[in-house]
């Protein structure tokens, strides 16, 4: 079935995945065809259109997002933008020192790698409020709503103590003297 | 300002809570203290984890979609109209090749043959019936002109049932257009019973008779009649003298069969017969009257 433009805003207004679905399945093969006749892979094509839509997901989400396009075309800026700045970290990549990039880079995925475990650690409840919060960038009361629970103060609280809990796993994990390395 | 409140100061700058002055001093501290600029890059990774995180989850869901046949609706519209126009141009060109192949009129064809017949036959089409073999087999003996006119019905292609009642009909017609003798074993039957049988089908005769004739002495017994038959002259053994005889002679795709009549009696005469051989009479009742009623005709 069909969708306006109107609707689907709405829809990720009130954290409907099955939104970003559409426009997935909707906009595919004209985005993944940009990608593929600018010297990209499928692969890249993909990860491209996915990451440009995540990127509508969280700017439809706050609540001074206006539409000024269509959406197809507003995905089509974001990709075309985004393949600019991954070509670009390419070149970039290439021309610069290898053994050095390779290795700050090799550093920052072994941090970020402890990071995504500790998140994991995490209970269930603790990941969603966290994202709610940090990602989506959730009001306290969306939040407590969405969450089932009593109020945003508990909301609140919730969020500072899941934060607190993941904030001492990495720490744990790694001294402030290995970050400074 | 104390070190704890600086790193508040960083839970506020990530919180979105942090005002313009307190963000100024805290990017001034960060520059000049490694310890905060520490705090401040974990809690930048740290919350780029957590919306990593989320974003693989929404990743995830995105590449369980299968995508194959999707794609822009103005893609898949066009697609859809493509093969619709291309069908609708195959269905087309069948059809206009259909038309374009079916004979809208068919010059008359004139057949010469021996019989006169004049067919017009203006609201059927029936070439495949109207050049059937069968047709055209005919008593070689009769020395008539055959006109056949086919006109084609202009317009639309004949049903099944169409063809069949034309096959019916030109089935009707032909017996009367010619005579045929199609069983090529009319003349050599095996009795005189089978030949009757065939005779009674077609039969066509001529009175006209090429066949010479030469009467001789009896062989034996005077009242025994003989025969041979051989380089297209028959040799009469007996006394013929009595009463004037007839031969019939029977022709069909250049085989003939002769009957000779002689006092109310009607004998056979086999054309492959060198030696002397005894007239034997025919007895088929129904071969007997047919042969009778030709001979009464003239």
């Amino acid at each position: 079935m069909r969708q306006s433009d109107a609707d689907i805003i709405l829809q990720i207004k009130a954290g409907k995945e099955s939104a970003l679905d559409y426009l997935y399945k909707k906009n595919y093969r004209m985005m993944v065809s940009m990608i593929l006749r600018n010297n990209g892979s499928e692969q890249e094509a993909k990860d491209i259109f996915q990451d440009a839509l995540i990127v509508f997901w969280q700017k439809a989400k706050s609540e001074d997002f206006k539409l000024s396009s269509k959406i197809s075309t507003y995905l089509f800026s974001v990709c075309q933008n985004l393949w600019r700045k991954e070509l670009d970290r390419k070149r970039k990549f290439e021309e610069s020192d290898k053994e050095d990039s390779e290795e700050n880079t090799f550093e920052q995925q072994e941090m970020i790698k402890i990071i995504h475990q500790c998140i994991n650690e995490l209970g269930e409840s603790c990941k969603q409020i966290l994202t709610y919060h940090y990602f989506d960038g959730m009001s306290m009361d969306k939040i407590a709503e969405k969450m089932g629970l009593a109020n945003s103060d508990t909301a609140k609280t919730k969020r500072y103590k899941c934060k607190k809990r993941l904030d001492e796993l990495i720490r744990s994990r790694y001294t402030a003297s290995d970050f400074l390395d | 300002m104390s070190e704890t409140n600086y790193f508040r100061l960083i839970e506020a700058y990530f919180d979105g809570s942090i005002d313009p002055l307190q963000k100024a001093m805290l990017e001034s501290k960060i520059q000049t203290d490694p310890l905060l600029k520490a705090e401040f890059d974990l809690q930048n990774n740290i919350i780029e984890g957590i919306a990593d995180v989320r974003k693989q989850q929404l990743k995830l869901r995105l590449s369980a979609i299968d995508v194959n046949g999707s794609g822009s609706l103005l893609l898949g519209s066009g697609v859809k109209w493509l093969t619709a126009s291309l069908s609708v141009a195959v269905i087309f060109s069948i059809w206009l090749y259909w038309y374009t192949n079916t004979p809208q009129s068919v010059n008359a064809i004139q057949l010469q043959n021996e019989d006169l017949l004049v067919w017009n036959e203006t609201s059927y089409p029936p070439i495949p019936t109207a050049v059937k073999k069968d047709l055209f087999s005919q008593n070689a003996d009769t020395k008539q002109k055959q006109e056949i006119t086919f006109s084609e019905r202009i317009g639309q292609p004949k049903s099944i049932e169409e063809e069949i009642k034309e096959e019916a009909k030109t089935a009707k017609v032909k017996p009367q257009a010619l005579i045929t003798f199609q069983d090529n074993n009319l003349f050599s039957p095996t009795s005189d019973k089978d030949f009757t049988k065939t005779v009674e089908r077609d039969i066509n005769r001529s009175m006209v008779s090429e066949t010479k004739i030469e009467f001789l002495e009896p062989v034996e017994d005077k009242d025994q009649y003989h025969y041979k038959y051989f380089n297209n002259k028959l040799y009469l053994f007996g006394d013929f003298n009595n009463e004037p005889y007839e031969i019939l002679e029977l022709h069909n795709k250049g085989k003939k069969q002769l009957f000779l009549s002689y006092q109310q009696t009607i004998y056979k005469i086999e054309s492959d017969k060198t030696n002397i051989t005894p007239l034997l009479k025919v007895t088929d009742e129904m071969l007997i009257l047919e042969l009778n009623m030709i001979l009464n005709e003239e």
